[in-house]
């Protein structure tokens, strides 16, 4: 079951709007369908897992709601901004000034310490002082846990360690909306379990809408919805009361 | 904190980024230099030419110079000094010998330092009196210091022992032993009558660009009989090298030029790649393309600048120690270090070869990154560009081509160089490809070690490029120095007789054949002035453009040519009598052809022959040599003189006073002193050429360590699965010696191939003869399979050593 997003796409309250969005690339054998159109809006606050099989087109959806990339075709809105009719430098300002990203290999920059990792998306904001940015940064490291890691590089921390300095860089910038890209992909259960508590709990904490891409259906089942794909198509939403919301 | 203070950090600790220092710096270091030192030896050989005149311009009358000269010259701002130059003949007890006597005054010479033996106060003029004398003729006339000697009706002590005497000519008068007295002695002896043979010279020396003009504005005002010699000018052996070195330091820039360029190529590609998923990050994270752009060139735009630093100081140092070596090697060499004037012209050639080296190969890298798409951190893009294509592509190069024109000046020197680099490399390339393809067609263990030929022949070609570019280098360097070797062989004639009357010819054979002395044949000579050409006189035009036409010219009449002239037109033997033989350039000069009929004015009438053929000659020979040589009989042999040459070794020197005395008429030139002078100054600028050469050699090496680090880089990730999937250590180092090592042999094979192909096209354009070096044939292929194993030991060992796991994990 699809939704329509006519009625809905400009109210107060939604974040992202996707309208009739596809993806197509050319390829050497011709034509190929990565997406096919697709509508659904997600509203502030919301926890919305994207699911399906490796090639199911979750990784390419996940990009082009967060404006990594152009859609061949359909509109994406977020916080109000029409992606769909942005340029690549427009788009990564609505990054910078809306969106967090965690992804499954944590993109840490190995020669700087946790802190200065958290600190980088600060660094290409003007408008906030260094005072103001480390004393976030100090904060929300220690909210992670990682109030004495905070001078050390990637190198010497640990796989859950280094998820939640990138965790704690999504959420310096105040954004609305975090996307995050097969968080614990990479780390073990006991470990992942842990990240996957922290991103919830700082998620209702911060009030942010939390997109989240997996393959893993337990982890989806903590968001209030999911969209599951398909080839490409979307094959069914699921609603349920996520331990987060509850 | 800013980003770029942060990003600085982060890159500061990337692999690539000391390569890339490293390169720049060398780039720097090796362009400021070579710039420098270049300009500092090229001015002091300049120098060391003007010591042979004893200053840099030298105003010469068979009558005493006019005072206008004198004027002229005070207002140019030029010094000056007088000096008065004669033969006389020299008279001790009962010795007699005719010397070469040089008056001179205090300030003597303006070029060059005067060695004395007990030495005096420098610059001053023999006191009235006393007399210097050259060791030669201690010997020649018998005497010590402080016995007398007379010249002419005046007597004088002996003081002085002339130990070097650099104001050694090629003049004739130059080249019986030199006495030196003070110029106010001259009316005293006397000896200066109506048709003496006198040269009065007014010495004249300055900054460079004064004496230029000067030679410039009076060049063509001075009146009959009166010469103005410029220092560069008319020293063809002393230039020579000169320009040799001229061109083998073009060919050191431009290669220190490429071989940097590649080296950043390939160490920015290493950046780069290392870089391109944190620029991604920045993306997602909402940096701009411009933010990175910025970014990106701020941050080589500060390694310019430590580049700039660092290279400059190595520059200087490299400089200093190159001219410490020739100050060593040559004192009397005037060469001024001067490390503030490192600050112009060099570091400004320095800056700007870094500058268009980093435009020029760094680009595509830059763009590369600037353009990194953000979904890369989602999705692992394969957006490798062919580097090889980019890199070395069509904009680099154009710029290269640019900036080497406007540096050289050379346009031939520059598209020869690059065409010849980019057909070889072309050509590499497709061997390497095609052997390859070949070889994994029919083997089965190439088809396990050679995956991609395509890849794989690039990564050759990289490397054949880094050590092939050496190669030449160091092949030219000993290609030039043979050459110059050559030009000079042991046995050059180091005595040149002139004036020897035609009853002692005969004598004087006898004598040298007794002494074993190897000599030239001995050449009649008679002068004589050509008058006109089939019938019609020179015009006055012509006669005012063309020195011999206004000078007398020396002739000889000869069965045989030397054996170094070389017949290019015409009939390589006389048939009959009253034919002549021209010299190729005075030939073209005078609009002589083949055929045509040329006459002499002699002293005993007009003597008129036919051009029957046209020859080179190698001035450089020190034997005789003519511009014309008549057939036999054409003249009468005993109307002139003798002329030849002949060698006499070290240990024999002591026998040649003895055999000068018997020939008291007779003129013998010493040229060993002259010849040693060239032969010092030959071994120093070989010295400085190896110097030169260890800055291409570093550049070149940068290059074979970067290229074998991407080499090694690509298979770092195979390694690992390798590992995973259960290989030992020693499968995995067996399989990646073999890999490696055939990289290197291959790589090595190549580099001699293109070695080869840039010698063989220097050599055309250096007229050296071309030959193939077996040696490094050799040598280079198994030098560079060590290398490369070595390189890929020492990089790759560090993965046996950790588990699969953490380094597929840190490789996602």
């Amino acid at each position: 079951m699809q939704e329509t997003v006519v009625n809905r796409l400009f109210s107060e309250s939604t974040v992202i709007a996707a309208r009739q969005l596809s993806q197509t690339v050319q390829t050497p054998a011709g034509e190929l369908t990565i997406l096919h159109p697709l509508d659904f809006t997600v509203q502030a606050g919301e926890q919305l897992a994207i699911t399906g099989r490796s090639g199911s087109g979750k990784s390419t959806l996940l990009g082009l709601l967060a404006g990594l990339d152009r859609a061949s075709a359909g509109q994406v809105f977020l916080c109000g901004k029409a992606l769909h009719d942005l340029d690549e430098d427009q788009r990564a300002a609505v990054r910078l000034a809306h969106i967090g990203f965690v992804f499954q290999s944590f993109q840490l920059l190995n020669h700087l310490s946790a802190l200065d990792n958290v600190l980088l998306p600060l660094t290409l904001n003007k408008r906030v002082s260094y005072g103001q940015a480390k004393l976030r940064a100090e904060e929300l490291l220690a909210r992670v846990g990682l109030e004495k890691h905070m001078k050390q590089t990637p190198r010497v921390l640990s796989g859950g360690e280094q998820q939640r300095v990138a965790i704690a860089r999504a959420l310096v910038t105040q954004p609305q909306v975090i996307f995050a890209d097969e968080p614990t992909g990479n780390l073990d259960g006991q470990t992942a379990h842990a990240i996957e508590d922290l991103l919830f709990d700082l998620n209702r904490e911060q009030g942010t809408t939390l997109v989240l891409v997996t393959h893993d259906l337990k982890l989806a089942s903590r968001c209030g919805r999911q969209l599951h794909l398909e080839d490409g198509r979307l094959s069914h939403v699921n609603s349920s009361q996520s331990p987060a919301q509850a | 904190m800013n980003l770029f203070n942060l990003m600085f950090r982060q890159s500061w600790q990337a692999k690539g980024i000391w390569l890339l220092l490293a390169s720049l710096i060398l780039a720097v270091t090796a362009t400021t230099s070579l710039r420098f030192a270049t300009e500092t030896i090229s001015t002091a050989i300049d120098q060391q030419a003007g010591q042979l005149l004893a200053g840099d311009l030298v105003i010469t009358s068979s009558k005493p110079v006019e005072q206008r000269w004198y004027q002229a010259s005070q207002q140019a701002g030029l010094r000056s000094n007088n000096a008065t130059v004669f033969g006389s003949m020299a008279q001790a007890g009962e010795q007699f010998v005719l010397v070469n006597v040089k008056a001179v005054e205090s300030g003597f010479p303006l070029r060059g330092t005067l060695t004395l033996q007990p030495a005096q106060t420098a610059g001053q003029a023999p006191a009235p009196g006393t007399v210097w004398l050259m060791p030669r003729s201690f010997d020649l006339l018998n005497v010590k210091l402080g016995d007398q000697i007379r010249l002419g009706d005046a007597s004088f002590r002996v003081v002085a022992s002339i130990v070097r005497d650099p104001n050694q000519e090629a003049g004739m008068g130059g080249f019986s032993p030199t006495v030196i007295i003070n110029r106010q002695d001259v009316p005293a002896t006397n000896v200066l009558q109506a048709g003496s043979r006198i040269d009065y010279r007014l010495i004249l020396a300055g900054e460079p660009q004064v004496v230029k003009a000067f030679q410039q504005r009076y060049k063509d005002a001075m009146g009959e009989g009166v010469q103005l010699r410029m220092a560069s000018q008319g020293n063809t052996r002393l230039m020579r090298p000169v320009q040799l070195l001229d061109d083998y330091a073009q060919i050191v820039s431009v290669l220190t030029m490429l071989l940097c360029g590649i080296a950043i190529a390939l160490s920015c590609q290493r950046y780069v790649t290392e870089q391109l998923d944190q620029f991604a990050m920045l993306r997602c994270l909402g940096a701009t393309r411009q933010q990175l752009s910025l970014l990106y060139w701020g941050l080589l735009l500060l390694l310019l600048a430590i580049a700039t630093v660092l290279g400059t100081v190595i520059g200087a140092a490299v400089a200093y120690g190159l001219l410490e070596i020739l100050r060593q090697a040559l004192p009397a060499l005037e060469l001024n270090f001067q490390p503030v004037l490192m600050l112009g012209k060099p570091l400004l050639t320095g800056v700007v070869s870094a500058l268009v080296l980093l435009a020029g190969f760094a680009l595509p890298h830059i763009l590369r990154l600037i353009r990194v798409s953000p979904l890369r951190v989602i999705r692992r893009m394969d957006d490798r560009i062919g580097w090889v294509n980019i890199t070395i592509g069509a904009a680099a190069i154009g710029l290269m081509l640019a900036f080497l024109l406007l540096q050289t000046g050379k346009v031939m020197l520059s598209l020869i160089l690059l065409g010849g680099l980019l057909l070889s490399l072309l050509l590499i390339w497709a061997m390497v490809y095609g052997l390859l393809r070949l070889w994994r067609r029919y083997s089965q263990f190439a088809q396990a070690y050679v995956r991609q030929p395509q890849q794989l022949g690039m990564q050759i070609v990289a490397l054949a490029l880094g050590l092939g570019l050496l190669t030449v280098v160091l092949l030219l360097r000993d290609d030039l120095m043979q050459r110059w070797k050559q030009s000079l062989p042991a046995g050059t004639p180091n005595q040149f007789v002139y004036g020897l009357p035609p009853d002692q010819k005969d004598l004087l054979l006898a004598r040298l054949d007794a002494a074993h002395w190897p000599r030239s044949q001995l050449y009649p000579n008679i002068r004589g002035r050509l008058i006109a050409k089939n019938g019609q006189k020179f015009s006055e035009d012509m006669i005012q453009q063309n020195n011999s036409l206004r000078r007398e010219l020396n002739l000889t009449q000869a069965e045989r040519f030397p054996a170094d002239n070389k017949i290019v037109a015409g009939n390589p033997l006389f048939t009959a009598s009253n034919q002549v033989s021209v010299e190729q350039k005075e030939a073209e000069e005078l609009g002589i052809q083949l055929g045509d009929h040329i006459t002499m004015r002699l002293p005993e009438g007009e003597l008129t022959a036919q051009v029957v053929s046209i020859r080179t000659v190698n001035w450089d020979s020190f034997g005789p040599n003519f511009f014309f040589i008549y057939s036999p009989h054409t003249f009468d042999e005993n109307a002139g003189s003798y002329l030849g040459s002949f060698y006499v070794s070290p240990q024999q020197r002591h026998q040649l006073a003895a055999v000068i005395r018997e020939f008291p008429t007779t003129v013998f030139i010493d040229v060993d002193v002259m010849l040693n002078e060239v032969r010092k100054l030959l071994d120093v600028l070989g010295q400085a050429l190896g110097l030169l050469a260890v800055l291409v050699s570093g550049a070149g090496f940068l290059v074979l360590l970067t290229s074998l680090q991407l080499t090694v880089d690509e298979r770092q990730r195979e390694v690992v699965l390798l590992r995973a999937i259960g290989l030992s250590r020693s499968q995995l180092r067996y399989r990646l010696g073999v890999e490696m090592g055939l990289i290197g042999l291959l790589a090595g094979m190549m580099a001699v191939f293109l070695a080869e192909a840039v010698s063989a096209l220097m050599s055309y354009r250096l007229s050296i003869p071309m030959r193939l070096h077996m040696t490094w044939w050799l040598f280079i292929p198994l030098l560079m399979t060590l290398l490369a194993l070595m390189v890929g030991q020492n990089r790759l060992r560090p993965l046996w050593k950790v588990s699969p796991l953490l380094i597929l994990r840190r490789e996602s």
